[in-house]
């Protein structure tokens, strides 16, 4: 029987952490381990995920780090075929949800599995559309040879929830430690070019969305920005997106005009911020550290050497 | 509109202009900024650039606590050799010179000078920033930890014809090269033949190190050397006109050489290969567990605009395993694009370039899907377990005779100049390929195979049969393909257990093939 660890990063998770408890409880899928690997929570959610007994282990001397932390749960507890990853924030949809990713690694060509995000209930518009937008319904699976449609999107994935399989994960060299975001996106795009292929499972469902003000939008694709510039050859290996910002733009202009038409200047408002952030992300490197910092979203990055 | 969306709109604004005025570096990330900063002029120095400045600022380094940073500001300082402490950093606007009377020669048996500019040993989290015009090295590190040169600009001798590198790091750790600028350390490459000692970075049996988003031209010998060291991130340099290799790899005990990433590099006009990672001289294979990607590279191998006897474009790899290369772009370079001797693994997917891929000697596994490249080419002694070629636009495949693979695959690519003659021992798949020949010998011949399926290609050929069929090549199965032939389709020796079923073929097709 496949073995299965569950890893999950917390800080201060709140509601939606205990809700994700008890989703967890809930699971059919048998799991071999869970383990909460906690940035300093001050809030009970380590207290919370002891009684139900998780493994629990803080993040040392190094802080959070995307992918070093999770690195660092998987160094620690190894002992599993496919590694599941959530954040304290997705929640699964139902029962069957890790059950569904497990499934697809009966496919042994398949390397690495993310999961169908929808939005939290109370999702305002755009939240709910981005979901709408990037977690269709159809399961996919993707490969290499799959670029030439796809560009970019071909390895597009999220920790939120997200599999791995052992052999696959470790072939690759794990999580790159030090990124500023997108160890997953690293890590899909590795597995594909040494022959792996990923599957997007639509029906192993999480409720997983963030409500961003403008300024953590700007700063969101600040960070983006950045790793887009720290990880070219990603691009270069894949291709680009393309027109896919533009289709994004006119998709979700179309869903907020026919559902709360009032919110367009807000809207308007995201782009511009999303844009500008992800310009000055791109161009990071002629920015001094103290602007680099407060224009990013992920603070601590910028405080090592 | 609530107050915080226009606070939001007022604060990306300022993001905006600040972007517009094109704000600058002044502190680079990694400066300490919680010290004082000690200006070595308070301590005598004169930045006039005929005073010797060493001991001024050797006493304000000397003076620091942990956490200073040591300024110079502008000016000349004439200096023969300071030394690094601990958590104290150094930026400086001015010039840092040394006396041309210190320049010493780089020897195999005496590798480092005994008077760089900045001397650091067993010392740890170091800031440095500066310009400075060397006889030697700018920075000869040992046993140190967590330095970081940053924003520099380091000018060498370009007389000495044995010049010793701009930066020596010897069994280090966790230290990087950034944003920085290194050029004329040794005389320039004049023949094919011979180069002059002089390399931009040197690293010796170390680990954790980053060079990133520098720029190394003009200098002796390599842009990059590595040496016995591991977990190495290259990324984001421009690499041009040094007398050897832009990046070269090389082995000890190879325990150590582990972990490399090198991305997004600009490689030209390096007299020796792009990127060169040899391990022949070791004797078995090593995982290196490498990502070469996105790196361009153009007009390597050449000194004057004669050959020399290197010059790949995405990769010389010898005696290596667990190497990816994707998304490289090549062009223009002297020798093979990408020369595979006597590897392991070896994946290379999604590169392009107007080179060829050439393979030599044993291999264990070679698999390659998306590239654009002009010739396939194995030298007579090759001899793989495993060669996978797919969804690639080849220019020629030359397979000479005698060769051993156990499993040749050939999937969905197109070839446009046959012809391919395979002569191997061992199994090949010949599937689902647009195969276009105007040769005298046809389009495919097929000799000594163990097993041969030729399925669902697309094959158009100008003169005398296309496929030919040896006695030797056996259980050759020929089903469901298209010829086009500007003779017959087939001339088939009738080798033993030879399946020929559903071919769609049109012969003697003179009028198509022209």
């Amino acid at each position: 029987m496949t073995k299965v660890n569950v890893y999950i990063p917390t800080l201060n998770g709140g509601q939606h952490f205990i809700a994700l408890l008890d989703a967890l409880a809930a699971q059919h899928a048998p799991i071999t381990q869970h383990v909460v690997i906690d940035s300093g929570s001050t809030d009970g959610t380590v207290e919370a995920a002891r009684a139900e007994g998780f493994e629990v282990m803080g993040l040392g001397d190094a802080g959070f780090d995307h992918g070093g932390t999770r690195q660092r749960a998987i160094d620690a507890y190894p002992q599993a075929d496919v590694y599941i990853f959530l954040t304290q924030d997705a929640i699964p949809a139902d029962e069957s949800a890790l059950t569904n990713i497990i499934r697809v690694f009966d496919d042994p060509q398949i390397g690495m599995a993310y999961g169908r995000q929808l939005p939290h209930k109370g999702a305002t518009v755009m939240e709910a559309h981005a979901r709408l937008f990037n977690y269709p319904p159809q399961t996919q699976i993707r490969g290499l040879a799959d670029a030439d449609t796809y560009g970019i999107k071909t390895i597009s994935c999220s920790n939120s929830f997200a599999a791995y399989r052992r052999s696959a994960f470790e072939g690759v060299g794990g999580f790159p430690r030090g990124t500023i975001m997108g160890e997953d996106v690293i890590v899909a795009g590795r597995l594909l070019l040494d022959g792996w292929k990923m599957a997007y499972v639509g029906d192993a469902c999480v409720y997983h969305s963030h409500a961003y003000s403008l300024r953590e939008e700007f700063e969101r694709y600040f960070d983006i920005g950045v790793f887009h510039n720290d990880n070219r050859w990603i691009f270069d290996s894949f291709g680009k997106a393309d027109s896919e910002g533009f289709r994004y733009a006119l998709s979700e202009i179309r869903y907020v005009v026919r559902r709360k038409p009032w919110l367009l200047p807000k809207v308007c408002c995201s782009f511009v911020a999303k844009w500008l952030g992800y310009k000055l992300g791109l161009s990071y490197r002629s920015l001094p550290l103290r602007l680099r910092k407060a224009f990013s979203m992920y603070k601590a990055y910028w405080g090592r050497g | 509109m609530k107050w915080t969306n226009l606070r939001g709109i007022i604060w990306i604004g300022g993001s905006l202009l600040a972007l517009a005025c094109g704000v600058r570096v002044n502190h680079p990330a990694g400066a300490e900024t919680t010290g004082r900063r000690i200006n070595v002029k308070e301590y005598g120095a004169t930045g006039d650039g005929k005073t010797d400045d060493s001991r001024f600022i050797q006493a304000a380094l000397d003076s620091a606590s942990i956490g200073d940073t040591v300024y110079l500001p502008k000016g000349t300082y004439l200096v023969h050799t300071i030394r690094l402490v601990s958590n104290v950093h150094l930026v400086s606007d001015g010039l840092l010179k040394q006396p041309d009377e210190l320049s010493a020669q780089f020897a195999v048996e005496k590798q480092h000078s005994d008077a760089p500019l900045f001397r650091a040993h067993r010392i740890s989290n170091v800031f440095l920033s500066f310009r400075a015009e060397t006889a030697n090295e700018a920075i000869y590190a040992s046993q140190c930890s967590n330095l970081t040169l940053a924003n520099s600009q380091l000018t060498g001798d370009s007389t000495n014809n044995r010049s010793f590198p701009a930066v020596l790091w010897y069994s280090c750790a966790a230290s990087r090269v950034v944003g920085t600028t290194i050029t004329q350390y040794g005389g320039a490459r004049e023949s094919p033949t011979t180069y002059h000692p002089g390399t931009a970075v040197r690293v010796l049996s170390s680990q954790g190190i980053t060079i990133s988003g520098n720029r190394f031209h003009h200098n002796g010998e390599n842009g990059i050397f590595i040496h016995d060291s591991g977990d190495v991130e290259i990324d984001g340099n421009h690499i041009h006109h040094n007398g050897m290799s832009g990046i070269q790899v090389a082995f000890n005990t190879a325990e150590r050489v582990m972990n490399y990433r090198i991305t997004n590099n600009r490689l030209e006009y390096n007299a020796a290969d792009a990127v060169d990672i040899n391990n022949r001289a070791h004797g078995r294979v090593v995982a290196i567990n490498a990502l070469i990607a996105g790196n361009y590279s153009k007009s390597n191998g050449f000194v004057k605009g004669e050959s020399t006897p290197d010059g790949s474009g995405i990769g010389t790899l010898i005696g290596i395993s667990g190497v990816t290369l994707s998304g490289n772009r090549a062009f223009g370079n002297n020798r093979p694009a990408l020369y595979i001797e006597g590897c392991g693994a070896i994946t290379a997917n999604r590169n392009i370039t107007d080179g060829a891929f050439e393979l030599v000697g044993q291999w264990e596994h070679i698999r390659m899907e998306g590239n654009s490249f002009h010739t396939l080419r194995l030298l007579a002694n090759a001899e793989g377990r495993l060669l996978d070629i797919r969804h690639s636009q080849i220019g020629s495949i030359m397979l000479p005779n005698g060769i051993r693979v156990d499993s040749v695959s050939i999937i969905e690519n197109e070839i446009n100049s046959g012809p391919i003659n395979i002569n191997m021992e061992g199994h090949l798949k010949f599937e689902g390929n647009r195969l276009r020949s105007g040769h005298e010998s046809g389009a495919l011949l097929l000799v000594k195979t163990k097993s041969a399926s030729l399925l669902g290609n697309h094959i158009f050929n100008a003169k005398n049969a296309a496929i030919t069929v040896r006695k030797t090549a056996l259980n050759v199965r020929i089903d469901s393909n298209f010829v086009t032939s500007g003779g017959t389709w087939i001339h088939d020796f009738k080798p033993p257990n030879i399946k020929i079923n559903k071919n769609t073929v049109r012969e003697h097709a003179t009028k198509e093939m022209q």
